[in-house]
């Protein structure tokens, strides 16, 4: 991080920025010679002005030496010539612009655009080498000519501009706690998501990838489950824009995330920034000749682990072993192995940037195909992205425009199939003879998974286009009045057609289904504010932001469903033909909903000394979906920072290079979760009644909410404290962060008491609260670092404890004892009552809870008398907690390692202390399971257990610890050559070994919690398995 | 700085334009009616009243399950984990339901919200006597099933009643003169699914005939009185030719059918019970669009107490089955699929070699044949005239006329073919009621009201009275602090 800065026009010292940031553009040799004299002529108008705006004297130093060096390097003549070349710790790319000062003379020179320089120095002198974003670095000369250096990046430069929400801080001025990651510290491999790209590499961050489906999401959480209803995903702010779909930006597109992690820093976003906020940046033009970046790979994925079935052979035994009857068809069939294939994606992205001192461009085309594991899934992408800056009236107007468009088309297996793959036996055959698929006639849950898959498409087609456009008027010297407003509609066009295929008994109504829907957002967003920064004294600066935003966003859509067409030809494009719709007149349908939401912020920053700061934020939200007793909310939140290292008893230490206290507090909102039209009554068209006068069934009206007038956001209360710490030259760096977070007015759809008069049965409301309370702590160890090697390391590490405080306040509450409906996959017999976990005031949430087992005796379980009444009740009475699903740890390791032109990078992820119900085992692996109606585990040849009970018990809840080799790339630089400025080739790995002792699939569950449907923890036998890639890759720019 | 002024003055201005427009919060509505624009009209009033009755469909499976797996007559027995489901389906048959039983707090949420339903109707169409009066009766219906199954329960006219537990006195009270208040004013003709005089009549004979249950005092002249005027009635109500054929899928033609709920296969569902009984592969039997599930049956002893020569034996599916082109069917495991009576578990594994085939499955309803749906076209059946006959031939045996009562109990027998009776018990009634009636939802309330619920039979061993009623479910105890638990839980 630091190479690539993202740099805010409102800031002051823009311009002095973005002349160094030019400086290191890549550019051919014989251009960067002119481009180094039109920036010198350049730099000292842009100097001269900055004078004059009274700009901190450090800036103009710099740049002045910087200037000074340059014509030196110009005019240089030969005399004790050391040359060199000056490398990147990462790559071991050169880098171009690097001043290279003599130590104590005013000598100095530039490295050229190879990262090669030549100066004049005498043996005993020392050569200062230092660029914007690196850590400066001292050589002394000695008996040599030539010195080659490599310079590492500086991860928490303190001078690095971090985006922070309508505006931008200096890194060391910033009192709350933001994680900011550059696209250097993307994961490798195939990473078509951006948060699939910061796995493991933001402390507190927790990314869980359960499923390898292309068109999953991961599941996102920071410090954290914050919500039972409202949602626990982060907001995504790209460019400024609030809540632009994340998973279809390309990766190579972005600059950088930087991750809101404390409330006091999310306070800005108000009533939507209770899961932190992350702030997407992505890359932009710079002045200067075009330049072209190329990227591309292919990969192949197959499956990393999956559920080990009985074989033909294996089957046959088992069912002889437990004396059970049944009709071999001889066949010896892989059903996970049909349905399942290896799949082959490939990646390609190319960006044109440049441009003149007033416009520059970015623009930038990417495409995107990945074949999904199980047959009939995949996803193909375009994405393309145009970012302009303008800027005229002498500078004073600065403007942005950013476009994206992207079209995203999944295709969508029915994930059911994997469960009936585990539910056909290994003797019944895939086909007949003739080619049809074979079928059990008559059967509740043995279908034939390969026709599942094959004779059902359904596909999305997401077409999202964004126009934004930002401008910034400075009215006097540090007022600046900034405008943006955006545009952003998305249309996601959902097909869906089912064959009839004969003997699918899986077939819909008529045989043949089909189906149509157009879904469609527009979402308007406008945005004023005015930001003042004053320099009060010598020694203090104050900044004040107040701004106006407003949102409206738009949802409709309509949808056709029919079926019993007389033929499969048409697919889902000729609708009508279909027979369905006369039987059925409620195949049809169409909505539309809409939101305001209306803000008034304000933020004011304060620095003195350069050594402590202060930050405070105010926002006030008001929605149109909040009830109307709670229409506006408030939203504050204080931080202050001291660095200490700057104070004289620490200024100048040999060991430690930057330490700093932060302390926070804020209070953020979550209103992501509540749908338009929960705080008053409506009615709607709600299923039929008996007409006698028609002899027919009519649409009948009824109550589909009850009113809250109270229905307002979550608050998430956070308190915390944290240091930021680099020492020994940044040999170690690194920051601790405290915190507790505490979600108050938790939302909760709960039951009303019907016989008080509610017609709805349900409804949303805020009651009870939640705990979080952890520690994360991100350190970087620079291990090795010298002209041919650079090693470093990184780790990021959470821990997190969850607790429900309260589930009631003084109108409704939740049962004491919430259990929540988990699926244990479809068509799985009588276990619909069978719910593992529960939600309950004073346990984290989602414990699982159930019986304990004594011992197991002739096969049976036996439970134990937890309350010891002398009456065994495994159903009710003897249960007790017996597992917690949330991991206590969550961790990445990364790290980086360069060997002249070669690099190797590896992460390890890993995760600690969660629990998992093995439903797989619990279903199939015991001897009774099915056989010999059905499939089973391996595991049931050998199983002691033969109990029918299906019944939330410890037996099968796991330990959910695992250690991965996440991903992996080893790559080769190939040194500039003709037209190219860099040329990097690379195979990458992911999710490459997994240790762990547990049983099941993969220990990287769903940590998805959907009341109704989904718990964390709970691995469901039709989750998609995860996949492991090898990939290789190329990255030219010229 | 006169030009700065200008400046500041022109944000000024575009942020004030912005801020004016843009702070109203009323909420855009575009697919919904706010509560209080609706009921306009006579036909918006007309398809709001619909689900006053649109609601009572949930009575397959709220009303039916409880009311059918806690008798004598339908076990949902463990088939090898299948129909296991937390062991709700034993706690039914074996007694040891508890007050987290899910389904039972599902019957709470079926009968209390479509009253609060109707409590919200009600002021809608106060000035029209006729239709307030008409949902007062249907409100009935379900308070007499909260009373039946709860007894307990909260009396709730509007919004403003407190919600505390009322006695089940109290409650069967109060539904007798909710419905001998409303009788005069409800459609006194024929007029299919709606709650016409005949059908609240069947409803009052039906509450009366519990009266010692309910109140602690019996009332048989007063269910004598109800049911008579419903044989009696000037529609002429005619028993048809079989019991089963007021269950065919076009039933509504029935002349004996006095209320029913219509159900249709597409757009009204609800109406499965040949889902929940059939066997997986008897889809291909009746050439069902999916495949069953397996579950219900009924117990030996009681398929026992029909004579074979009864005809309404043909309910039963018994024995091999085959598959509409005449195949033999076999089981998953490739046994012959073959029904059987006795069944020594109620609690099956794989290893027990009847999991699949054990108990005696029904189709009291007629199976709709090549229904692509899993819901069926027949209408549910709440009253019919056999049940006015036998009710009132119940009223006067508890008041001594037992050979009036006796004529009314071989009115019903002959019209099935079994030789009349020349005695009557007690027992005698409650069989019949059976065999009559089964598996239309009655055989609890019949069993409670004759005392036999709680005795023991096969696969439940739970004799406490208490069991009489359900509990109040915990969950609705812990959102409303003013219900009361019942006795014994």
């Amino acid at each position: 991080m630091g190479f690539d800065l993202y740099v805010e026009y409102a800031q002051v010292n823009i311009n002095f920025v973005q002349f160094l940031q030019i400086n290191k553009t890549k550019t051919k040799n014989h251009l960067f010679l002119t481009l180094n004299l039109s920036l010198m002529i350049h730099s000292y108008k842009r100097v001269g002005r900055l004078v004059r705006s009274g700009v901190s004297n450090l800036g103009f130093k710099q740049a002045f030496s910087v200037a000074v060096a340059l014509l030196i390097s110009l005019g240089a003549f030969a005399q004790d010539v050391v040359t060199g070349k000056v490398t990147d710790a990462t790559d071991g790319s050169g880098i171009p612009g690097v001043s290279v000062a003599v130590k104590g003379t005013t000598r100095g020179a530039q490295t050229d655009v190879n990262g090669t320089y030549k100066v004049n120095a005498g043996s005993n002198a020392t050569l200062v080498f230092s660029f914007v974003g690196y850590t400066t670095k001292e050589v002394p000369v000695g008996a040599k000519s030539v010195v080659n250096v490599t310079l590492a990046a500086d991860n928490q430069s303190l001078d690095e501009v971090v985006v922070v929400g309508y505006g931008t801080q200096k890194r060391r001025e910033i009192s709350g706690t933001v994680t900011s990651l550059g696209s250097r510290d993307f994961n490798a491999g195939i990473v078509t998501n951006p948060l699939a790209a910061a796995q493991g590499k933001v402390a507190g961050l927790v990314i869980t990838q359960s499923s390898g489906d292309p068109n999953a999401r991961p599941t996102v959480r920071l410090r954290g489950t914050g919500s039972l209803n409202a949602g626990s995903e982060p907001l995504y702010v790209i460019d400024g824009v609030i809540g632009a779909p994340i998973e279809n930006i390309a990766p190579e597109d972005i600059l950088s995330m930087d991750v809101l992690r404390d409330a006091s820093s999310a306070a800005i976003y108000g009533s939507r920034g209770a899961n932190g906020v992350i702030l997407i940046n992505t890359r932009r033009g710079k002045s200067g000749t075009p330049t072209v970046d190329y990227s591309a790979y292919v990969g192949s994925e197959s499956i990393s682990q999956r559920p080990e079935l009985l074989n033909g052979t294996e089957f046959r035994a088992a069912a002889k072993k437990y004396n059970q009857n049944f009709d071999d068809l001889g066949a010896n069939s892989d059903w996970l192995g049909a349905i399942t294939r290896t799949a082959v994606s490939q990646n390609h992205n190319i960006g044109v940037s440049g441009g003149s001192d007033n416009l520059s461009y970015r623009a930038s085309v990417g495409y995107l195909d990945q074949t999904g594991t199980l047959i009939g899934s995949g996803k193909d992408r375009l994405t393309g992205r145009l970012n302009l800056d303008a800027k005229a009236m002498n500078g004073k107007l600065n403007m942005k425009f950013n476009m994206s468009a992207s079209q995203a088309n999944s295709q969508f297996s029915d994930n059911r199939a994997i469960g009936f793959a585990m539910n056909m036996r290994p003797t019944d055959p895939i086909k007949n003879a003739d080619g049809s698929y074979f079928q059990i006639p008559g059967t509740f849950a043995n279908f034939n998974p390969l026709a599942v898959v094959e004779s059902k498409s359904n596909t999305q087609r997401l077409h999202d286009f964004l126009f934004n456009a930002q401008a910034g008027y400075t009215i006097m010297d540090g007022l600046v009045f900034n405008v943006s407003g955006t545009l952003r509609t998305q249309t996601r066009d959902g097909s869906y057609f089912a064959k009839s295929t004969p003997l699918n008994l899986l077939a819909t109504v008529g045989g043949n289904a089909a189906g149509r829907e157009l879904n469609s957002i527009t979402d308007k967003q406008f945005e004023a504010t005015l930001n003042y920064t004053k320099k009060l004294n010598d020694v203090s600066t104050l900044t004040v932001l107040g701004g106006y935003t407003y949102q409206d966003v738009v949802a409709d859509g309509f949808g056709a469903n029919n079926n019993n067409f007389l033929t499969d030809a048409f697919g889902a494009n000729n609708i009508g033909a279909g027979l369905g719709i006369r039987a059925n007149p409620n195949l049809i349908g169409s909505y539309k909903n809409e939101y305001k939401l209306v803000s008034f912020l304000a933020r004011a920053q304060y620095s003195l000394m350069n050594k402590y700061f202060a930050t405070v934020n105010v926002r006030r939200d008001g929605s149109t979906k909040f009830g109307d007793n709670n229409k506006w909310g408030l939203f504050p939140s204080v931080s202050v920072g001291w660095a200490i290292s700057e104070e004289a008893f620490l200024k100048g230490s040999t060991v430690v290079d930057n330490l700093k206290l932060r302390v926070s507090w804020g209070q953020t909102g979550n209103s992501e979760g509540i749908r338009p039209l929960l705080s008053k009554s409506f009615y709607g068209a709600s299923g039929t009644y008996f007409d006698g006068g028609a002899n027919d069934f009519l649409p009948a009206y009824s109550i589909q909410s009850n009113p809250n007038p109270n229905l307002k956001w979550e608050i998430n209360e956070n308190i915390g404290a944290g240091i930021d710490f680099s020492v020994y030259k940044g040999k170690l760096t690194g920051n601790f962060d405290i915190y507790s977070r505490t979600t108050k007015d938790l939302l909760y759809t709960v039951n009303v008491p019907q016989e008080k008069g509610y017609v709805y049965p349900t409804m949303l409301a805020n009651i009870g609260s939640m705990k979080n309370q952890g520690v994360e702590l991100s350190l970087t160890y620079q291990i090795l670092e010298n002209k041919d090697w650079n090693i470093a390391t990184t780790l990021a590490a959470s821990f997190n404890q969850n607790e429900i405080v309260s589930l009631k306040n003084d109108e409704f509450a939740a049962p004491n004892q919430v259990f929540l409906s988990t699926s244990l996959g479809s068509f799985i017999r009588g276990t619909s009552a069978v719910n593992f976990s529960v939600l309950q005031a004073g346990r984290p949430v989602g414990e699982f809870y159930g019986a304990k087992i004594a011992k197991i005796e002739n096969g049976k379980y036996v439970f134990q008398d937890l309350n010891g009444d002398g009456v065994v009740d495994p159903n009710a009475a003897d249960r007790t907690y017996i597992g917690n699903p949330n991991p206590s740890f969550v961790g990445g390791l990364t790290t980086n390692i360069r060997y002249k032109a070669f690099d190797l990078q590896f992460q390890l992820t890993s995760q600690l202390g969660a629990k998992i119900v093995n439903t797989n085992m619990l279903l199939l692996g015991r001897q009774d399971g099915r056989i010999a109606e059905s499939g089973a585990l391996k595991a049931a040849l050998t199983s002691v257990i033969n109990d029918e009970r299906t019944i939330p018990m410890d037996y099968y809840v796991e330990s959910g610890d695992f250690l991965r080799i996440n991903n992996a790339s080893i790559g080769y630089t190939i040194p500039a050559k003709g037209v190219f400025n860099r040329a990097r080739i690379y195979i990458a790995g992911n999710n490459l070994a997994l240790f762990t002792n547990y049983k099941g699939v993969d220990p990287e569950v769903s940590q998805s919690l959907a009341i109704g449907q989904a718990a964390p923890g709970i691995d469901v036998r039709e989750t998609y398995y995860k996949t492991r890639a090898i990939t290789a890759g190329i990255n030219i720019s010229f | 700085m006169k030009k700065f002024i200008y400046k500041v003055l022109s944000v000024g201005l575009i942020s004030s334009v912005a801020l004016s427009s843009c702070t109203d919060l009323t909420e855009p509505v575009y697919d919904a009616i706010p509560a209080d624009q609706f009921l306009k009209t006579d036909a918006q009033i007309a398809a709001a009243l619909g689900p006053a009755y649109g609601g009572l469909r949930g009575i397959t499976w709220d009303w039916f399950n409880p009311s059918e797996a806690s008798s004598d007559e339908l076990i949902v027995p463990t088939r090898g984990g299948d129909w296991f489901d937390g062991g709700d389906w034993l706690a039914y048959s074996r007694h040891t339901w508890t007050p987290q039983h899910g389904p039972i707090n599902g019957m709470w949420g079926f009968l209390f919200g479509n009253i609060s339903q109707i409590n919200q109707l009600i002021p809608v169409v106060k000035t029209n006597q006729k239709a307030v009066d008409e949902l007062r009766a249907v409100r009935a219906f379900y308070y007499f099933m909260a009373c039946d199954a709860f007894g307990n329960v909260p009396i709730v006219t509007d919004n403003a009643s407190a919600a505390g537990t009322k006695t089940r006195a109290e409650v069967y009270a109060f539904i007798k003169t909710e419905l001998e208040s409303s009788i005069p004013n409800l459609v006194t003709g024929k007029a299919y699914s709606r709650m016409t005089q005949d059908a609240a009549r069947m409803l009052l004979a039906k509450v009366k005939l519990n009266a010692a249950v309910y109140s602690g005092t019996a009332d048989w002249q007063g269910a004598y009185d109800a049911a008579d005027a419903v044989i009696k009635s000037k529609n002429g109500y005619s028993l048809s030719s079989s019991t089963v054929s007021n269950f065919i899928v076009a039933n509504e033609g029935s002349g004996e059918n006095i209320w029913t709920i219509p159900y249709d296969s597409f757009k009204a569902g609800g109406l499965n019970f040949h889902m929940r009984t059939l066997h997986y592969a008897n889809q291909a039997t009746y050439g069902l669009g999916n495949s069953p599930w397996n579950g219900f049956c009924t117990l030996a002893d009681f398929y026992n107490s029909f004579e074979s020569k009864d005809l309404r034996q043909s309910m039963w599916i018994k024995g091999q089955q085959y598959a509409a082109s005449g195949a033999a069917l076999t089981d998953a495991k490739g046994a012959p699929l073959a029904f059987i009576a006795d069944f020594n578990k109620d609690q099956m594994t794989d290893a027990d070699a009847e999991f699949q085939v054990a108990g005696i499955r029904a189709q009291k309803y007629e199976i709709q044949r090549n229904n692509p749906n899993g819901d069926q076209s027949n209408d549910y059946v709440v009253f019919r005239l056999a049940d006015a006959i036998m009710m009132r031939a119940e009223a006067a045996f508890r008041l001594g006329r037992t050979a009036e009562a006796l004529a009314d109990v071989n009115t019903i027998r002959a019209r099935s073919g079994v030789n009349a009776l020349t005695t009557l018990t007690a027992a005698d009634i409650l069989a019949e009621r059976g065999r009559e009636f089964a598996w239309e939802g009655w055989r609890r309330n019949d069993m409670v009201r004759f005392g036999t619920f709680s005795n023991e039979r096969k696969f439940m061993k739970n004799l406490a009275k208490t069991r009489e009623l359900f509990p109040i479910p915990q969950p609705r105890i812990d959102a409303n602090p003013l219900l009361k638990q019942n006795p014994g839980y």
